[in-house]
């Protein structure tokens, strides 16, 4: 499982932005969205519930994901973690 | 035995807003809301039409839809789920929410199996289908183009997972349904500008018959899309009001220089059907009953209406019978008058040959344009209101009258028991819903 860095989510407020989205599309309380929380058995998501997660992750900081990203989301950590390498990728190719 | 059927609530979404007072107070006022067409839907076609009555923000509740939901409903369903909440508020229904993650309810006006959703299309998600279709097409292709044709084309950021089920005609009626928990028949009524006649029509007879108990029945339809597509197929057809000076003023059904309909951008009504003796044992109040409903098809041509009116006339004869109403005792007409040529031709002869001349005629089309799939609601919602305040709208526009029959130029007051709402549709389908005041 890839280690959730508390220090790079506050720096880039990555964290908070990821819970907003979970508490908006699940709703679930923002003490329940831990980087540990798995977002299917610990926050409830359904499989359609998790299409309206991606979205809503697309729409907020403008990342695609594909079909192998998407699978690698377990928990709260690794959507954490994917949006900001993504976010990372983006800043060293501009 | 046939029980009695009453509308104890309506709600509506139109180009003179989604408040039901401030919609009938338009309409009598005869206000209008036609303006040009989108300056940027010129960058892509020649129209011979350039005005449609477009539809003022829909004041969307949290608590009928959350953000998310939004985004993954259609306009027609949003405005019929609208609709639907503004609907059973105005019949004296009480929500209760009973899933506070998919944000659902329950209504109890009769077990939920007992209820039941009839709504009307002509087209469903179209909007949805232009939307997605455009992103297909334009994301691939967008940053290859020239920049001054890059500014000119417009399409989602993303692909819409959900598109499927944002433009399934059913769509509509199966998220009232959802979000307000109603477990019994849910039907869906496509049979272009008679849909929500029929939807209406469907659900009246499975009261009458015994089926169900209460209703939920309507119409909805959405016709905006970045390019006009839409409207120029209507227009590709002349079936929109053109030539006439002021253009603003070309919508005039049943006058001898009409041209075709005002394009709307889409509407939505839902109206609350149950039997009279549920209402009374509810304790709410009935708007109007309904006492017949009738169609038929003419079979002749898929766009043009057929000329002599044979099957509209005997499908009207037939409701009435059915009705037990003289036709020559309908006081008030809410007609189909789409100001199109050949329309109100036949339908002005149908209506001299059905009814008394007395009988008050307006056209809701006169005013607010054409809503396709939701105007047989809205005008059925129209003449509800009609006979339960005596007031008959106008029609701002008719100058000369193409037949010596009672219109209403002006908005009228008169004592009025009986009344007929006519819808007749591309495919050549053909509804009447007919409607009793109540004392």
């Amino acid at each position: 499982m890839l280690q959730y860095n508390s220090e790079i989510a506050n720096d880039n407020d990555v964290f908070s932005r990821v819970r907003d989205v979970l508490c908006e599309t699940l709703n679930v309380k923002p003490e329940d969205v831990v980087p540990d929380a798995a977002i299917k058995e610990d926050l409830g998501a359904e499989s359609l519930d998790l299409i309206s997660v991606i979205a809503e992750f697309e729409d907020k900081f403008d990342a695609a994901f594909s079909d192998e990203d998407i699978a690698k989301l377990v928990t709260v950590a690794d959507a954490v973690k994917f949006i900001q390498t993504t976010l990372a990728a983006r800043t060293v190719a501009q | 035995m046939k029980r009695r059927v009453v509308i104890t609530g309506i709600g509506l979404v139109t180009p003179f807003g989604s408040d039901v007072d401030t919609f009938i107070k338009s309409c009598h006022a005869g206000e209008n809301p036609a303006v040009a067409i989108p300056e940027e839907w010129h960058r892509y076609a020649d129209y011979t039409s350039t005005i449609w009555a477009p539809l003022p923000e829909v004041p969307y509740q949290i608590d009928e839809m959350t953000r998310i939901e939004q985004k993954q409903l259609d306009p027609v369903s949003k405005n019929s789920i609208h609709a639907a909440f503004r609907a059973i508020e105005a019949a004296g229904i009480k929500p209760t929410l009973v899933d506070e993650k998919y944000h659902t309810y329950v209504i109890d006006a009769a077990p939920p199996h007992r209820t039941g959703v009839f709504m009307g299309t002509g087209i469903g998600g179209v909007n949805t289908i232009a939307d997605s279709y455009a992103h297909q097409i334009l994301s691939p292709l967008s940053e290859s183009l020239p920049a001054n044709v890059q500014s000119n084309v417009t399409f989602p950021k993303r692909f819409n997972a959900f598109t499927v089920p944002m433009l399934m005609p059913n769509a509509a009626a199966a998220n009232v349904a959802i979000k307000l928990g109603v477990t019994g028949p849910n039907l869906t009524f496509s049979i272009a500008c008679a849909s929500g006649t029929a939807a209406i029509g469907h659900c009246f007879r499975a009261i009458e018959r015994g089926d169900i108990d209460v209703g939920l029945a309507g119409g909805s339809e959405y016709l905006f899309d970045a390019y006009g597509t839409i409207f120029r197929g209507f227009d590709a057809v002349k079936t929109l009001a053109h030539g006439f000076a002021p253009i603003t003023k070309a919508h005039r059904p049943f006058d001898q220089e009409r041209s075709g309909f005002l394009f709307s951008q889409g509407g939505a009504a839902v109206l609350v059907l149950e039997t009279a003796k549920n209402a009374a044992a509810r304790g709410a109040k009935p708007i109007a009953q309904i006492i017949g409903y009738g169609e038929s098809c003419d079979a002749k041509s898929i766009m043009m209406i057929e000329r002599t009116g044979k099957e509209i006339q005997r499908m009207l004869r037939d409701t009435f019978a059915a009705a037990n109403v003289n036709p020559q005792d309908v006081d008030y007409i809410n007609a189909h008058g789409t100001g199109t040529v050949l329309n109100d031709e036949v339908e002005a002869s149908v209506i001299s040959k059905m009814y008394n001349r007395r009988a008050l005629i307006n056209s809701t089309k006169a005013l607010v344009g054409h809503t396709i799939g939701a105007s047989g609601a809205i005008e059925a919602a129209v003449t509800a209101l009609s006979l339960r305040d005596g007031w008959v709208h106008g029609m701002p526009h008719l100058q000369r009258p193409i037949a010596e029959l009672n219109f209403a130029a002006s908005t009228t007051l008169q004592n009025i028991n009986i009344g007929v709402s006519h819808s007749f549709a591309f495919g050549g389908h053909n509804t009447a819903l007919v409607l009793r005041r109540v004392s």
